[in-house]
């Protein structure tokens, strides 16, 4: 049965060029525990997705429905692109704002707050700023505020885009951990190849906009996957190039896109 | 330098600069009718402190500035607020503030003397009318570049208005709002001097003008002393009052933190 279930989504804007419509008609269906990787050129209207499917954003078109009844964005955590945390707070208060906002006696919210930064390797930095850490340790709080409020669904928007290559893979090798630890149901949009693959279940590729599915990947190799892996840099040029393929349909005038000729691979 | 430790590295200009006003009208480089020594200031200072009226002079520029001071605020900070919050506002008030903007605080003078005559009302107003427009505008910077991914998050996990705004708006204004609040007492206190120097009969600001009216040019430098170090203590003490409520960034103001992105 399917846990999260995009259907028809389809949402454009009204900017001073026009209207743009930036996805359309995409449907997913995901499973409970899965690990969905969302790989598209920067612009197709990857953040918009997932923004629509915690509830920032209304689709004009489609349904988000999370174990079949309309998603409200309740227990659906983004964890964005930058670290966003507050900067007026500690790791520690950061960690557990969510938990505040519901309204936890404060010792409970501690207790879960110092389990969690124990978890995963930040409970030295619990009274530390937001500025006083790297880029790559604010992440990581970023995604300790998102775990303890225990979501059902963890969407994240190329939260690791911005961080050093060694950073980077860190976080990735934690994030998979995290995953296993928690067994949480993740959707993570990327425009990196190898990322989706490294991390996946199933990668989901996208085409610029107006944008459809141009193809979805299940990754059946076992983890602990490393970059090296023949087999990953087989699946990488084989996406490579066809992302650059949908680039190529992309880049003509919007007029003559044609979009059957985009559809017509999905799955 | 020779030794000396930082704090009074910091004031050698300071130390020249009165050390200048002491020797240059007594070696009569200067005419001590146009600038007394520094010390004959100061002690006349100290004369018009025990015996005159210079206290009472004080409390009422102080009380002006105060009064002053809050209307602006009371009025620029909600309207601010709005105006941050609805751009399309902007499109239509910022034609007729624009009209506005550009009158100095002395061209309110005749205004104010002719709608409140003499005394306090007329020096509130010119602070009002010197101030509002500056703390309008910070305020609706301020509310602007709210960062509204911040906003967002707040939104994901759940935070209903009355939290947003606790949680998150309040916290994100507050250096902004400091550094605003700095500026507009400021900006009070150099009003409040020039509205005294015709619409009233006490105060900082008057005092100087009847002192030049009486050729005591001690009594003027006295005034002139006095309205820089209370403007400076001023806002030291909203600096301390900063520092104290915002400890996120200590050692740095918020006009720095800004600066510094
Ligand atoms: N609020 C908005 N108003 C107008 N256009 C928008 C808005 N949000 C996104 N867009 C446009 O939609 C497109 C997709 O944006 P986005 O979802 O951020 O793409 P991605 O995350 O894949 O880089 C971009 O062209 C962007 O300019
Ligand atoms: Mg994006």
């Amino acid at each position: 049965m399917s846990f999260l279930k995009l259907v028809n989504l389809s949402k454009s804007f009204n900017t001073d060029k026009g209207i743009v419509q930036v996805i359309k008609n995409i449907s997913i269906d995901i499973k409970k525990g899965e690990f969905v990787a969302i790989v598209g050129p920067s612009g197709c209207g990857k953040t918009t997705l997932l923004k629509i499917i915690a509830g920032l954003e209304k689709p004009d078109d489609g349904s988000v429905l999370l174990q079949g009844e309309e998603a409200n964005s309740n227990n659906i955590v983004l964890v964005f692109q930058n670290p966003l945390l507050f900067p007026w707070a500690t790791v520690q208060e950061n960690v557990g704002f969510g938990l505040r906002l519901k309204g936890i006696p404060k010792i409970k919210i501690e207790k879960v707050v110092l389990d969690l930064l124990k978890k995963i390797g930040l409970n030295d930095f619990k009274s530390f700023y937001p500025h006083q850490l790297s880029g790559g340790m604010q992440q990581k709080v970023a995604l300790a505020r998102a775990l303890a409020v225990d979501p059902v669904l963890l969407l994240m928007d190329e939260p690791f885009a911005s961080l050093d290559a060694i950073a980077r893979e860190e976080l990735q090798e934690e994030l998979i951990n995290i995953w296993r630890m928690f067994e949480k149901t993740i959707v993570l949009v990327t425009h990196s190849l190898r990322e989706a693959l490294l991390l996946a279940d199933i990668v989901y590729v996208l085409t610029p906009r107006p944008t459809v599915i141009k193809s979805v990947h299940p990754i059946e190799i076992p983890r602990p996957r490393n970059a090296y892996l023949p087999i990953l840099s087989h699946l990488e040029l084989k996406l490579k190039k066809e992302l650059a393929e949908s680039k190529k349909i992309g880049n003509l005038d919007n007029l003559t896109f044609s979009d059957s000729q985009l559809t017509s691979d999905k799955l | 330098m020779f030794g000396v430790s930082e704090p009074f590295k910091r004031f050698v200009l300071v130390f020249l600069f009165c050390a200048a006003w002491e020797l240059f009208p007594r070696l009569n480089l200067l005419d001590p009718l146009i600038l007394p020594p520094l010390s004959k200031v100061m002690k006349r200072a100290f004369v018009l402190l025990l015996q005159g009226d210079l206290l009472q002079h004080i409390y009422q520029s102080l009380w002006r500035v105060f009064a002053g001071f809050l209307l602006s605020v009371a009025v620029a900070f909600p309207l601010g607020i709005f105006l941050g919050l609805f751009k399309k506002s902007e499109k239509y008030l910022e034609p007729l503030f624009g009209l506005f903007r550009p009158l100095a605080p002395p061209a309110w003078i005749p205004v104010a003397i002719l709608w409140f005559g003499i005394g306090d009302k007329p020096a509130i107003f010119i602070i009002f009318v010197g101030t509002f427009f500056s703390t309008l505008t910070g305020i609706t910077m301020a509310v602007r570049r709210l960062d509204k991914d911040l906003i967002n998050v707040a939104f994901i996990f759940g935070a209903n208005l009355r939290q947003t705004i606790w949680f998150v708006v309040i916290p994100s204004l507050l250096p902004s709002v400091f550094a605003q609040l700095r500026l507009t007492l400021s900006l009070s206190w150099m009003c409040v001097v020039a509205a005294e120097m015709v619409a009233v009969k006490k105060g900082i600001g008057f005092m100087m003008m009847e002192a030049r009216n009486l050729f005591r040019t001690e009594d003027i430098f006295v005034g002139i002393l006095v309205v820089g170090l209370i403007g400076l203590l001023m806002d030291r003490l909203l600096n301390m009052v900063e520092r104290k409520t915002i400890k996120w960034r200590k050692g740095l103001s918020a006009h720095e933190f800004f600066e510094t992105g």
